[in-house]
């Protein structure tokens, strides 16, 4: 098929969406929502993505002690931590400035402490590994030493993190699954009619020897336009109401990392309009094949 | 030669065939008439031609290559040499003359002045230059038939395979119809015509093809064979 035909084929989806405007509304709002959520759920992942990175980035292990612990049994852990594999610096952190880190952290010494009562911290010594991959394994080995009460490191969250973030992507692709075929199904439904209402003038166009492609094109073409004003729709509702969210969210979970829109505006426009062109195409290639046989 | 058969049968589903062994050679620039009863065959013959349907048996050769197996683009080519007419017209209800028309050149993708030159070129010729503005529905039969051979003609066809054409006219507009049809024939295009109406076969004395029953009976220059 030559280029310059396109100025015949062209016209031919916006006649369609005229012709079927209600089928053709129903279809780009489907497809709307289905960008919509997928959208949400994209920028979802890359926030919680960036939150487990954060933390697993993280190669502090917090050993603490016990309460009953000596100088001596400090000093012996302490060499016994420093013997580990993968440990890079072990410091010691006196039950004072535990305290001092938690305010300085949260703020409010005062209504800390009233809190609190008296400082209820051990004595600790904070671990740095030389690779996060070694928390772990240091985090376990430092458990089984004498007068440790408790080990604490950024690994569990990563690990919760990461479980939530896998249930979330499951639930998100299996609602995206059904959302996306349903748009398809809707496009084809459209593009169906397109076919039934240009019965004829398919039937001309291959009495007289119109290339396949040229009698395609107008169908795919429609379905991609379908595709992309859904993803317009999708795209306009998310840019306009991310950073909202995120001002709030900021505002109540502090202790979070946020991906800001202006870092990810481009590829999540990028998917989105290309997500809804693709499933668009694809909702017209389902009833080209049935009606567009040669 | 434009067109030979060779032993082609065809049968729809099952029963008995719709053609049977058919054997003819038609010459180019020829007017051909396909006559018989109904059911004779000779829609069968005119869907074989411009291959709507393809023969169960036998060799179909359409200016000296065989039509039985053809890829998309052969069947394109094929197409487009290839102009067809029915008795029931199948015009586009929702377009003008002059679309209707310019689709045909639209379809096989001309460029926008050559069909802006040449659809009312050729609907003058048809004599209904004034209606390129009218819809098919504003027409009588015989100027809707002339708009459905405007359009078979446009893109210069070798051959035209017309089913019927004047199947729905009364004879006087049939006769302005098979002028029009000499007239294209005179001027090269090879014209293969299924129809009944015997006044016409017996008035134009062209080679006529006649079938019974899916057999090919008579084929002979002169009137009415059978
Ligand atoms: N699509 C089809 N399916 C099954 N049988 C068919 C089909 N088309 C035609 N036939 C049968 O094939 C035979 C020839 O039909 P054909 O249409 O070629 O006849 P015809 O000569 O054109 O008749 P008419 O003058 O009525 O148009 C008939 O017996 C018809 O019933
Ligand atoms: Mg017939």
């Amino acid at each position: 098929m030559k280029a310059s035909s396109f100025r015949y084929i062209f016209p031919e989806p916006f006649n369609s969406l005229k012709r079927n405007s209600w089928m053709s509304v129903a279809a780009i709002v489907t497809m709307a929502i289905t960008l919509l959520l997928c959208g949400v759920f994209w920028l979802l992942v890359m926030n919680i993505n960036a939150n487990a990175t954060m933390m697993e980035s993280q190669v502090e292990v917090k050993v603490f002690l016990a309460d009953d612990a000596t100088e001596a049994d400090s000093i012996s852990l302490k060499t016994n931590l420093e013997s580990l594999a993968g440990v890079a610096s072990v410091t010691f952190v006196s039950k004072e400035e535990g305290l001092d880190t938690l305010i300085a952290r949260f703020g409010d010494k005062d209504r800390i402490l009233a809190a609190l009562g008296s400082n209820p911290l051990p004595d600790s010594y904070t671990v740095t590994a030389t690779e996060p991959e070694d928390v772990v394994q240091i985090a376990e080995a430092a458990e089984t030493m004498d007068k440790v009460q408790a080990v604490r490191y950024g690994q569990g969250t990563v690990e919760n993190l990461f479980a939530t973030l896998n249930w979330i992507r499951t639930i998100g692709v299996g609602i995206m699954v059904l959302l996306s075929v349903s748009a398809v199904l809707l496009i084809s439904m459209t593009i169906r009619m397109t076919v039934i209402a240009r019965r004829e003038e398919i039937r001309v166009m291959k009495y007289v020897g119109a290339s396949n492609w040229f009698i395609r094109w107008p169908f795919l073409l429609e379905g991609m336009f379908i595709g992309f004003l859904g993803a317009l729709i999708a795209l306009a509702i998310v840019l306009f109401s991310y950073d909202k969210l995120i001002d709030y969210m900021v505002q109540n979970l502090i202790f979070l990392t946020y991906i800001s829109l202006k870092d990810v505006i481009f590829q999540t426009s990028a998917v989105m309009l290309f997500g809804g062109i693709v499933l668009g195409a694809l909702g017209s290639i389902i009833p080209m094949r049935r009606f567009l046989k040669a | 030669m434009i067109i030979q058969m060779t032993n082609v049968c065809k049968k729809y589903e099952k029963g008995k065939a719709a053609l049977n062994d058919i054997n003819i050679e038609i010459q180019k620039g020829e007017f051909i008439f396909l006559t018989g009863q109904s059911g004779a065959g000779k829609s069968t013959m005119i869907k074989l031609l411009f291959r709507e349907i393809l023969p169960d048996e036998g060799q179909i050769f359409v200016a000296n290559r065989s039509i039985n197996r053809l890829n998309n683009v052969e069947v394109v080519r094929l197409r487009r040499n290839t102009g067809v007419v029915f008795q029931d017209f199948r015009l586009m209800e929702t377009k003008t003359v002059f679309e209707n028309v310019a689709f045909a050149m639209k379809a096989i993708e001309e460029p926008w002045f050559l069909i802006k030159r040449r659809v009312p070129e050729v609907l003058e010729k048809m004599g209904i230059g004034d209606k390129a503005d009218s819809f098919p529905r504003q027409l009588s039969g015989g100027e809707q038939q002339r708009v459905a051979l405007a359009r078979a003609v446009i893109n210069r066809p070798m051959i035209i395979l017309a089913d019927e054409p004047t199947g729905n006219l009364d004879p006087d507009t049939s006769d302005d119809l098979m002028n029009i049809f000499s007239q294209i024939n005179a001027e090269g295009t090879t014209i293969i015509m299924a129809t009944h109406d015997k006044r016409i076969v017996n008035e134009k004395r062209k080679r006529v093809l006649a079938l019974k029953g899916g057999e090919l009976v008579g084929d002979a220059v002169g009137g009415w064979l059978l």
